[in-house]
């Protein structure tokens, strides 16, 4: 075989994995609703071919992939499914990129949302075209969402004049609000008979598996909500939130984001909140040696765990097994030191 | 319907696969290795018929390996066992050292052993070059010498459980002779235990042990059937020690780009290992060395806590613990 | 060989280039479109573990030869470690695609052309020596199939009116 006598130093091998991917990526694994998968697209024009777009997401407002599917007025998010570490092998060939896309539909409403909110605001409640309204000079695919709207869904988030040929827009917050909530409600009801565990908190995966039976609406509503926010400006996500009479969870993880400042808690133990902003995540690797030292603070569990872990083994060198012993020590260390210290 | 006299002349060997059950019975000198076969990834054991004396009277029971350093192939254990009251009589059959005999002259020792089988009993577990590479190459680490000691300790639980009233035993050393004897000695408290190097030279029964594993590791490998069919038994792939030239070639020009070597191969030998890291694709695991393990921790960290974090891009925890995330370019 | 191998099939006809207006794309789109027939669905495993390379591979001579299935599932090896796999289905109501791209342009903003040049309804998810399990993360993640068209199929009439304690689905 050719792949034989290659020479090592031009073999993409070298490279590391991760970050060089996309250059050479010429495939892709992913699951799509089957009526695409199923369609004959042989003599279709590039018009009504199904077509990857890049569409401003309504709660990053930063690029997103979208699949768009003009034949049948459906549009898909893609979401990326990824282990630490995967290749597939599709046949007889092996490919490097482990993730597995998944293009499952969304409601479009959501998508122009953001453009009914903002002509609202800028345009002082005018009424407008839908394709005056969702234009974007960044996404200027964006008008393709036009096409697959069709009025009557439009009006459930919009107030609407005119008629069969020349109907205006305008953006309504009520009806909005009474959209999202039968969306919650829906979704509410759904995971309430899912084995999804809906549970708050770190442990939650654990008991995905053994759901209790009764699972109080309220949580089903508040995850169905957290869920739904992520398609959500912040501030529509709050209103919704309102509406809805729930609170939205506060994870201490948000907290520690919003209002930037170290707790009490991130600067005794030593220990970093995982999803800090970017300079003290920058700071990590030299405290994580502090850790490793013998100044250790005593409430350090973790030290105080792992450390004999290490002298137990001779050679000083940990075995995979042990490696994993003691990282899951750290995670479980963490999340108890800020349950006793929460207040 | 079969005559009972005749039954007591067939020299019966069974087979029983690792899970105990019975599969199938062999007569002669032959080694029936078909069961193996099917699967020869999977560990086999071969046990003869315990003989009858071997109830009654007190015996000693040999232990030794065969195939412990090779890069490919099985590794091979091997137990016989003789009441004590036979002792000269086996002498008088001509074992020595396997290592020291011709092929020839093992299979003989192997026919003699088994038409001795009024008073000789033995078994033989194969452990298969999949099994040796996935358990030294496994999550928590399982070292051949632990793997060795395992096998023998089953065979010798084999043998008591099977009714051989197993008094002595010999065993030729794996690693420390003091350790291994303290060990042995735990978990068979009442039994007169000896762990010595060169075991298989200075007790006739260690080499009887010793003869029945290495002719059936011999017969393992002539006979093997690569599943992966590209690669025939009959090429030279010499002694299979990492020290022989032919080997090492041999491993060499068998390198498949994305999956190695057949497995009939010790993926876990160094020999076997290096030459991957020349000829073949690099492979990453998720518990990698030490540097690969900090890197991903390192990467962890900054999938949730990237420079220029913003809140906005964290997904709902749903997403989180399923491993989901935006595609944000195609 | 009755069923159409992986390198033979990705060697197939080359999609033609849409010419594209160059002014309206600043954005490019990637247009997919299908081989004709798939005589049978492709052969997928997705492994624990990164393999520095993209092309042809024996699988079925390597792998699929030695995969072997017990009482827990089924048992395999890749590079002397064990593997330990289970056929995860694809959700109803979707279907597995490979999309490949034969001619990537040089310029971003030149619209692509990937197809799908495979298709499959199941694939054998493999653990490191684990058995698969419903911890396992990718069970989650499928369940995102169904949990997204609950959270995104468009809302009716019957949804607005439905009281808080209806429960449609029951599945």
């Amino acid at each position: 075989m050719a792949e034989e006598e290659r020479e090592p130093d031009d073999s993409p091998r070298l490279s590391s994995s991760s970050h060089s991917k996309n250059k050479e990526q010429s495939r892709w694994v992913m699951i799509v609703p089957e009526k695409i998968a199923d369609q004959q697209l042989e003599d279709s024009s590039p018009d009504s071919q199904p077509s990857i777009i890049k569409l401003k997401h309504p709660k990053t407002e930063s690029a997103a992939q979208f699949l768009i599917c003009p034949k049948d007025k459906s549009i898909q998010e893609i979401l990326s499914f990824q282990d630490s570490k995967g290749s597939w092998f599709i046949d007889n060939t092996v490919q490097e990129d482990g993730r597995l896309l998944m293009a499952t539909n969304i409601d479009p409403l959501f998508l122009i949302l953001p453009y009914l909110q903002s002509e609202n605001n800028t345009k002082k409640h005018m009424f407008m075209e839908l394709d005056q309204i969702v234009k974007d000079s960044s996404y200027p695919q964006c008008n393709r969402l036009v096409e697959i709207l069709d009025h009557q869904t439009t009006c459930q988030i919009c107030d609407s004049k005119g008629n069969e040929d020349f109907k205006v827009y305008r953006y309504s917050e009520e009806k909005t609000l009474a959209w999202l909530k039968s969306k919650v409600e829906r979704t509410a009801d759904y995971l309430s008979s899912s084995d999804i565990s809906v549970s708050s908190g770190q442990c939650s995966s654990y008991v995905r598996s053994s759901k209790p039976s009764e699972v109080p609406r309220e949580d089903c509503l508040r995850y169905a909500a957290g869920l739904i926010s992520d398609y959500l400006h912040p501030s529509l996500s709050k209103k919704m939130f309102s509406n809805l009479g729930i609170k939205e969870e506060t994870t201490k993880g948000k907290k520690v984001s919003e209002n930037g400042n170290k707790t009490e808690e991130e600067t005794t133990n030593g220990k970093r909140r995982p999803d800090e902003n970017g300079h003290k995540a920058e700071e990590e690797p030299p405290l994580k040696k502090v850790r490793k030292s013998s100044s250790e603070p005593d409430e350090d569990y973790s030290r105080s765990f792992s450390m004999p872990q290490v002298k137990a083994v001779p050679t000083s060198k940990l075995t995979p097994g042990q490696k994993r012993l003691a990282k899951a020590d750290k995670t479980g260390m963490k999340s108890l030191s800020s349950f006793f210290k929460k207040k | 319907m079969a005559d009972p006299e005749e039954m007591q002349e067939e020299i019966s060997v069974q087979d029983v696969t690792d899970d105990g059950e019975k599969v199938s019975s062999i007569g002669s000198a032959e080694v029936d290795l078909s069961k193996f076969e099917t699967d020869n990834n999977k560990n086999f054991t071969i046990q003869s018929q315990v003989p009858k004396i071997c109830e009654e009277e007190d015996c000693c029971l040999g232990i030794d390996e065969a195939g412990r350093g090779p890069v490919l192939g099985p590794m091979v254990y091997g137990v016989s066992y003789c009441p004590l009251s036979k002792n000269d009589e086996l002498k008088a059959m001509g074992f020595a050292d396997s290592k020291t005999l011709t092929e020839e002259q093992r299979e003989a020792l192997l026919k003699s052993i088994q038409d001795a089988s009024d008073f000789i009993g033995y078994n033989v577990q194969i452990l298969t070059p999949s099994y040796i590479s996935s358990c030294m190459l496994g999550r928590t680490k399982y070292s051949l010498n632990q793997v060795s000691m395992d096998s023998a300790i089953s065979l010798l639980r084999l043998a008591i459980e099977s009714g051989a009233k197993i008094k002595e035993v010999y065993v030729d050393t794996v690693g420390d002779a003091s350790k291994y004897q303290a060990k042995l000695q735990a978990l068979f408290p009442t039994l007169d235990i000896t762990v010595t190097p060169k075991a298989d030279s200075k007790f006739p029964i260690v080499s009887a042990a010793s003869i029945c594993a290495k002719v059936v590791r011999d017969r393992v490998i002539q006979s093997w059937k690569f599943k992966e069919g590209t690669v025939s038994a009959t090429d030279n792939y010499g002694s299979g020690y990492p020290s022989d030239p032919a080997t090492k070639r041999w491993l060499s020009e068998n390198v498949d780009p994305i999956f190695g070597f057949p497995r009939f191969i010790r993926f876990s030998w160094s020999t076997a290992s290096n030459i991957l890291e020349k000829k073949a694709a690099i492979v990453e695991w998720e518990d990698d060395d030490e540097e690969e393990v900090a890197k991903g921790s390192a990467s962890l960290l900054s999938f949730f806590a990237p420079k220029n974090f913003d809140s906005r891009k964290k997904k709902h925890q749903f997403f989180e613990e399923s491993g989901l995330t935006q595609l944000t370019t195609f | 060989m009755h069923r159409i191998s992986g390198p033979a099939r990705l060697s197939g006809r080359i999609v033609r280039n849409y010419p594209v207006p160059v002014s309206a794309v600043i954005n490019m789109s990637v247009h997919v479109t299908s081989n004709s027939a798939f005589s049978s669905a492709a052969s997928v495993h997705l492994l624990p573990c990164t393999i520095l390379s993209n092309g042809p591979a024996k699988v079925d001579v390597f792998f699929t030869s030695n995969t072997q299935e017990d009482e827990v599932g089924l048992v395999s090896a890749f590079r002397g470690r064990e593997l330990r796999g289970q056929t995860v289905f694809i959700p109803d109501g979707y279907k597995g695609i490979v999309l490949q791209e034969l001619n990537r342009p040089f310029t971003e903003d030149q619209d692509r052309n990937v197809r799908i040049s495979a298709k499959f309804n199941e694939f054998t998810y493999w653990n490191l020596q684990t058995p698969p399990s419903s911890q396992d993360k990718v069970t989650s993640a499928l369940q995102w199939a169904n949990l997204s068209s609950v959270i995104h199929a468009p809302v009716s009439d019957d949804d607005q009116d439905n009281s808080p304690t209806s429960i449609e689905f029951s599945r």
